[in-house]
């Protein structure tokens, strides 16, 4: 549970298994989960119009569509700002995404295996775990001004460690017993890597990717809001408080919430389908330990 | 505890005549599926009543239905003359799986009905003391859950239930959840306890041994949906020797009883398992 | 967790038990000791930009200065510090009491759960810091904006884990309860609350791990005089590097402190002692 993201989280929060028909089953979820969120929206609207809130503060869900639209531009995507806005984030957290990844699964797998370099790194590790990644962004702000590259780095730094801590996590977890059977088949190193280690640590490795990819956008937000010269959400987000463009927000927000929800559901869902749910079996989107 | 077996304790004291549970015609539906069909009994006060039937026959069920943690989908079922409605002091409960409180001394667990009726915490902890010492628990007062055996938990359980006096003493499978020498052990030594308890009792077993041991009546249910199929008194005294011939008897003709009515239940079991293979779903 | 290590020794040497213990010590020391020390002396010689990265017992200096009636203003640190806390522990005050009331109202009703959990698994994955600018924008720059960005980071967590927790326990705690005559208010103090205990210091410290990090970027957005998140980005403004340094540092350990000290000693005051409660 530590390692669920929080949208997977919330999406999990019950599942209920009744034997029914087969219609049932597949339009029942989809209706469950929707049918409450539209009542939310009407009643949101009705709030708002009838002058119970103020517009000013919280807009009506029809404003907020409606500005959404207007910055989607369909009619010539090419110059829609929402999309750069879009597209410019994505890079960023993807990017450093990569990047974290790239560095960390390596080092961890190191760490995991080897038992006096995890003694020696693991009280630093611990330290640096909990840091707020944000809080290096005054350090990259001086020494490389605003921009991608601060950005990124303080988002690679907010995915690292989760991945780093993940992945050893993962490798010390793999049992002796299942190195001994391959080992004693006179597997080589190789083998070994391939057979054992990899989908050993695989689900905690993957959920510790997914943590990273969380902590990672959730980072990316607030770097945007200090650092970014003129493109991404957070920067539209936040820019947008000069003109009092509450509109623009909440638009700004419900990006964020659906590509949060996508990235975790559909890039990782199926990762996940594809690796932990055919080797383990499990029913359940939760995250492994 | 100490238990003095070579002194013959008479039939459970004045297991009077007036009914103190009755039941009529109760019928029970959990969904579609009709689990009790026709249920009518009376249990008279201070009498010890066994429930035993084929696994899945609902015994557990009437019991949550007297405990009135189910209601009946059908029928009446009356304590003291007035009908059931929920849960409540008056019928006290023992869990197969213990339900202790993790967090809360083999003390505070006992006292719990109490502290929850508000007795003062002096006259509750004496109280539950007495019955600490009559399940064997003296010494555990201050013992948390976790570190006892399952044989004491369940003691507990039973201590808890009985401190604060209800007039009906349920109990679900108590037993079903300890290992054989633990059961044994735990039948011996409370034999004497429900003479001390005395009140209504009302036990769900799966076990023919327990019942005859224990109990006055034997209530025997057909599999689902369950009816009553047979209603057998024994009037032995305690502490009961199960190779005492008198006693062997009722437990064959329990235990005939029984079995024929797990080989009609498999085979019903049967018959539908079949029929879902021909479907071939 | 107690964890099985790998049996593949990637290590040259077989080592007895007491030697290790050393070598582990003296590395554990080293990895901190050397960088700084290697720190220390590039940034004094010149080998690195004594600006970017000033020596470490210069920032130490500075913390130390600052800390005491000789900061500007005096004892800066310790104000930081002290409204940071108290920012953090409004917020996750107020989360664990509205996060448990909601989480065990979803965990109880499945008729709530199912109107409500769509919504919250809607608005669970918004980055916390999403909302700054709209309570900015309504509140403006107040405590309570910084109050209320801990309060939605923690929130979150602590209903999904405590709707949860209560799914899991055992019904029949609550039977045994009722058929003691307990009324409900009874139920709900001395079943309900206890039973979901664990899972409220979970909660509660994931939630704290949330919230340190959200209040950290609030504060650097929406804090006007004291925190240290404004410590560190007021000072990125006059570019006082040690302070930066300084305040990073201070961030970490606080961090490391919440997140294991605290929550660790009142689990093992409770939950240890009871096992579990399933």
């Amino acid at each position: 549970m530590p390692n669920a993201t929080r949208s997977e989280a919330a999406v999990a929060l019950f599942s209920e298994q009744k034997p029914r028909s087969t219609v049932y089953r597949a339009t029942a979820p989809v209706v469950v989960f929707t049918l409450p969120i539209i009542a939310f929206l009407v009643i949101w609207e009705v709030a708002v119009r009838s002058g119970g809130i103020d517009a000013t503060i919280l807009p009506p869900p029809s404003t907020i569509v409606e500005r959404g639209w207007m910055l989607l531009n369909p009619a010539d995507l090419g110059q829609s700002i929402l999309l750069i806005h879009i597209g410019v984030s994505l890079w960023r957290a993807l990017i450093s995404f990569a990047l974290a990844a790239l560095l960390a699964i390596p080092f961890g797998f190191f760490l995991g295996l080897n038992k006096t370099a995890y003694l020696i790194a693991s009280p630093l590790l611990s330290l640096l775990l909990p840091l707020p990644a944000v809080a290096w962004t005054p350090i990259f702000l001086v020494s490389l001004g605003q921009g991608d590259l601060t950005i990124i780095a303080v988002c690679f730094l907010g995915a690292f460690f989760p991945i780093l801590y993940s992945t050893i996590q993962g490798v010390r977890g793999i049992g002796r017993h299942s190195l001994w059977v391959v080992r004693s088949m006179g597997a080589g190193w190789l083998d070994i890597f391939r057979r054992v280690l990899l989908p050993g640590a695989l689900p905690t490795l993957i959920s510790g990717l997914k943590l990273g990819m969380a902590h990672s956008w959730r980072t990316l937000v607030a770097a945007e809001m200090l650092a970014a010269l003129s493109h991404g959400l957070g920067f539209m987000i936040f820019a947008a408080r000069s003109y009092m463009d509450v509109s623009t927000m909440f638009v700004g927000i419900v990006c964020l919430a659906v590509i949060g929800l996508l990235i975790e559901r559909v890039v990782f869902g199926s990762l996940e389908a594809v690796t932990i749910r055919r080797w383990h079996g499990t029913g359940k989107l939760g995250p492994s330990r | 505890m100490s238990v003095d077996s070579a002194r013959i304790l008479p039939l459970r004291n004045g297991a009077g005549t007036n009914p103190k549970i009755v039941a009529k015609n109760i019928q029970k539906y959990f969904g579609s599926v009709l689990a009790m069909e026709d249920i009518s009994c009376s249990i008279n006060e201070r009498e010890f009543v066994a429930i035993i039937g084929p696994s899945g026959c609902g015994k557990s069920t009437f019991l949550y239905l007297i405990a009135g943690f189910e209601k009946a989908s059908h029928g009446e079922l009356l304590i003291n003359n007035v009908p059931i409605v929920g849960p409540g002091p008056d019928r006290g409960i023992v869990f197969q799986e213990f339900v202790l409180f993790p967090w809360l001394t083999v003390l505070r667990n006992v006292t719990l009905g109490l502290d929850i009726k508000g007795v003062p915490r002096q006259e509750a902890e004496e109280r539950a003391r007495k019955w600490i010492r009559l399940t064997g628990l003296s010494g555990f007062e201050d013992a948390y859950p976790s570190t006892l055996s399952g044989g004491m938990k369940q003691r507990v359980a039973i201590a808890r239930a009985l401190t604060y006096d209800p007039e009906v003493l349920l109990l679900d499978e108590p037993f079903g959840a300890l290992d054989v020498q633990t059961k044994n052990y735990m039948i011996q030594d409370l034999q004497n306890l429900w003479l001390e308890a005395s009140r209504t009792i009302v036990m769900i077993t799966h076990s023919v041994s327990e019942a005859v041991q224990l109990a006055d009546r034997v209530l025997i249910l057909s599999s689902r949906p369950s009816r009553i199929i047979a209603d057998i008194a024994i009037k032995l005294p305690h502490p009961r020797d199960l190779r005492d011939p008198l006693l062997r008897r009722h437990e064959d003709e329990i235990t005939g009883i029984l079995s024929a009515e797990v080989d009609k239940a498999m085979s019903l079991e049967r018959q539908d398992s079949t029929k879902v293979e021909r479907r071939g779903s | 967790m107690s964890v099985e290590t790998s049996d593949i020794r990637l290590e040259r040497y077989d080592l007895s038990t007491a030697s290790f213990g050393a070598l582990v010590g003296i590395g554990r020391a080293a990895l901190i000791i050397v960088p700084l020390l290697v720190w220390e002396l590039c940034s004094r010689f010149g080998l690195i930009n004594g600006f970017l990265f000033p020596a470490p017992s210069l920032i130490l200096y500075k913390l130390w200065v600052q800390s005491g009636p000789n900061g500007n203003p005096p004892y800066a640190i310790l104000w930081h510090v002290a409204y940071s806390m108290l920012r953090l522990l409004s917020g996750i005050t107020i989360a664990v009491i509205v996060g448990t009331l909601i989480g065990v109202a979803l965990g109880m009703s499945r008729r709530a759960r199912l109107v409500f959990q769509p919504i919250i698994s809607i608005l669970m994955p918004v980055p916390t810091l999403a909302w700054t600018p709209v309570l900015l924008l309504v509140i403006g720059i107040d405590n309570r904006t910084t109050i209320l960005v801990v309060f939605l980071a923690a929130v979150f967590e602590m209903i999904y884990i405590i709707a949860g927790g209560i799914e899991m326990m055992n019904v029949k705690m609550l039977w045994v309860a009722q058929s003691m005559g307990a009324s409900n208010g009874q139920i709900f103090w001395r079943v309900i609350i206890p039973g979901v205990f664990p899972y409220l210091i979970t909660g509660t410290r994931l939630g704290t791990g949330y919230a340190w990090r959200a209040l950290i970027a609030a504060e650097m957005l929406a804090a006007s005089s004291y925190g240290l998140g404004f410590m560190i980005y007021d000072a990125s403004e006059y570019m006082n590097m040690d302070v930066i340094y300084g305040g990073v540092m201070l961030i970490a350990v606080l961090g490391y402190l919440l997140e294991n000290v605290l929550i660790g000693k009142v689990e093992a005051a409770t939950t240890e002692k009871w096992g579990s409660t399933q």
